[in-house]
């Protein structure tokens, strides 16, 4: 994930951050109730078993930008110069691929159930042994309709902070958490379609749910390997670029003392980091020069963080960028 | 774009069908196979009875009676329907019921039974508990190590008496001059004998519905549980002995 450290943060943004913390535990906690309300209400339904996982699944995220936010806190040592980085961005490629391999696994139970043409049989609300005089579906819904409530109030929150703090995997977590809307909605038709005769609706519903938790899964993949692979900085949740190395570079050439220069820059979550590599007009108070220009740099943006900058022989290749 | 189109329809279904689902709910829910409307239809309930005592047992004049036979007679009774009773094995019976070839089977099934995933299960309307029962003088603080206790055999509970360290003795028939035996609560009590907090299995009893016919389903639920209530169901079990 890759927090700025909170030195580098304006007092505003240092709050969001302390509220991160407690959204993604309140997170954690809603789900956790979620998840005993659906065990107790799921009997036979496929659908409400997929949403069940579903839900299970969602506790990962909050829980790897709970760890992530302790973890980068530690300083870098003479073992991991750089600090702990890469091993946060690991950790959210390894819960993307868990997500992902778990929607195949919901999708495969859906789909057999349908070929299999399995009738599920709902009953009476029966628990622990003890049953009620009303239909399993009466109890079913208001469960899902609980399991929905939470998760969208607490998305819609997180996701308008992920842009304000620029985290891409809040972002990502927040979003499976909007969409719970359609995993409880689609279970609820799911129900009531099986109520009206069509056995194979809350199949279909799992089927549904399943490729949601699918799409999230890719989400969270490819946000975890952009972050890995060094990706240019892009807007948060667009594929545009957020042209700050131009910036950079329109800043840095007012300065006489600077002949040529060119910025490379990559995304860390939150952080951007990089190289502004410079050509300088004469060597003379050169190291005053280098730190102008690093003071101008880190201007531009507030994530610009662990910049360095290297001069080169005006004739270096490396002051072109690639095309 | 997809998404979008989906977040405005998909409540907007949601709701529809909630409506339509709450205008009809009286017939909430419906079966997929008619087996409900066929059955009342043709006044005929078609039942697969598996002897098993004392829930079925099938009589001299191959009348299946029973606990359950009872109950069931009490359901489609209460339906107006005429029951046809279908005799045989556990695995044709339950296989003609997974076709939709019989609409209820009875046989002292329990919520464990593996079929549950291919048929439909009734919510447990009796809960059988096995335990070890005492004469009086020695119920508190019973245990059963190296005891030797009396059960009938066929019962499951030998490992498990076994296990808890007792001698089982297999007998054909448990009677009341007995003093160590494991059997049924209710069975227990009618020996005049007395329950020890050792409890060796539960079986939580069920009938088998066609899968997926709900509305079946949810009508034999309704009434096991108005019906076949604990003290009902004893003394069914007591009367057939």
């Amino acid at each position: 994930m890759t927090a700025l450290p909170m030195s580098r943060l304006s007092p505003d943004k240092q709050s969001k951050m302390k509220s991160l913390a407690r959204l993604e535990w309140a997170t954690l906690a809603f789900l956790v109730s979620i998840i005993v309300v659906m065990s107790l209400t799921m009997g036979s339904s496929q659908a409400m078993r997929t949403a069940w996982m579903e839900d299970l699944l969602s506790l990962v995220p909050p829980l790897c930008i709970l760890i992530a936010l302790r973890i980068e806190k530690r300083p870098a040592n003479p073992a991991h110069p750089y600090g702990y980085r890469r091993a946060m961005l690991l950790s959210f490629l390894g819960a993307a691929v868990a997500i992902l391999m778990f929607g195949l696994f919901m999708l495969y139970e859906s789909a057999s159930k349908l070929i299999t043409q399995h009738h599920p049989s709902l009953g009476a609300y029966t628990i622990f042994g003890h049953s009620w005089s009303v239909w399993s579906g009466w109890v079913m819904i208001p469960a899902l309709i609980y399991s929905m409530i939470p998760p969208i109030i607490l998305g819609r929150v997180k996701y308008k902070l992920a842009k304000e703090l620029h985290l891409q995997a809040l972002a990502a977590d927040a979003t499976m958490n909007k969409d719970d809307w359609l995993t409880a909605g689609a279970a609820i038709v799911g129900i009531l379609g099986v109520g009206m005769g069509l056995w194979w609706a809350d199949a279909v519903a799992a089927g549904v749910i399943a490729l949601n938790v699918l799409h999230d899964g890719i989400k969270h993949m490819k946000n975890s390997l952009s972050a890995l692979m060094d990706h240019r900085p892009m807007e948060i949740d667009g594929e545009k670029p957020l042209k700050l190395e131009e910036r950079i570079r329109d800043e840095v050439l007012q300065m006489p003392a600077i002949s040529r220069v060119r910025a490379r820059l990559r995304e860390e979550g939150q952080t951007i980091s990089g190289e502004i590599l410079v050509a300088l007009v004469n060597d003379r108070q050169a190291t005053r020069a280098l730190g102008e220009v690093l003071q101008r740099a880190r201007e531009v943006d507030w994530r610009l963080h662990d910049l360095v900058v290297v001069p080169v022989e005006p004739s270096d290749a490396r002051l072109e960028p690639p095309p | 774009m997809l998404q979008q189109m989906a977040q405005l329809s998909l409540p907007r279904a949601a709701l529809a069908l909630l409506a339509l689902a709450l205008a009809s709910c009286e017939r909430y829910p419906e079966d997929p196979e008619s087996s409900l409307e066929r059955a009342l239809a043709a006044d005929e309930l078609r039942v697969g009875a598996i002897s098993s005592e004392p829930w079925v047992k099938i009589g001299e004049a191959g009348q299946p009676m029973g606990v359950e036979a009872a109950l069931i007679s009490e359901f489609a009774r209460e339906l107006g329907l005429e029951i046809k009773w279908k005799q045989g094995g556990a695995e044709e019976q339950l296989d003609a019921l997974e076709r939709f070839e019989l609409d209820v089977v009875i046989g002292g099934l329990t919520r464990a039974n593996p079929w549950r995933k291919r048929v439909g299960f009734t919510a447990p309307y009796y809960t059988s508990h096995w335990l070890i029962g005492v004469s009086p003088s020695k119920t508190s603080g019973f245990d059963p190590s190296g005891v030797t206790v009396r059960v009938r055999s066929g019962n499951g509970l030998i490992r498990k008496l076994e296990k808890k360290g007792a001698v089982p003795k297999i007998v054909e028939a448990l009677g009341p001059m007995d003093e160590l035996v494991a059997a049924e609560a209710w069975e227990i009590a009618k020996l005049g004998l007395y329950p020890t907090d050792v409890e060796l299995r539960k079986d939580r009893r069920a009938m088998a519905v066609a899968p997926g016919e709900n509305a079946l389903l949810t009508r034999l639920d309704k009434f096991l549980i108005e019906r076949a209530d604990k003290d009902r169901v004893e003394s069914l079990l007591r009367a057939a002995d």
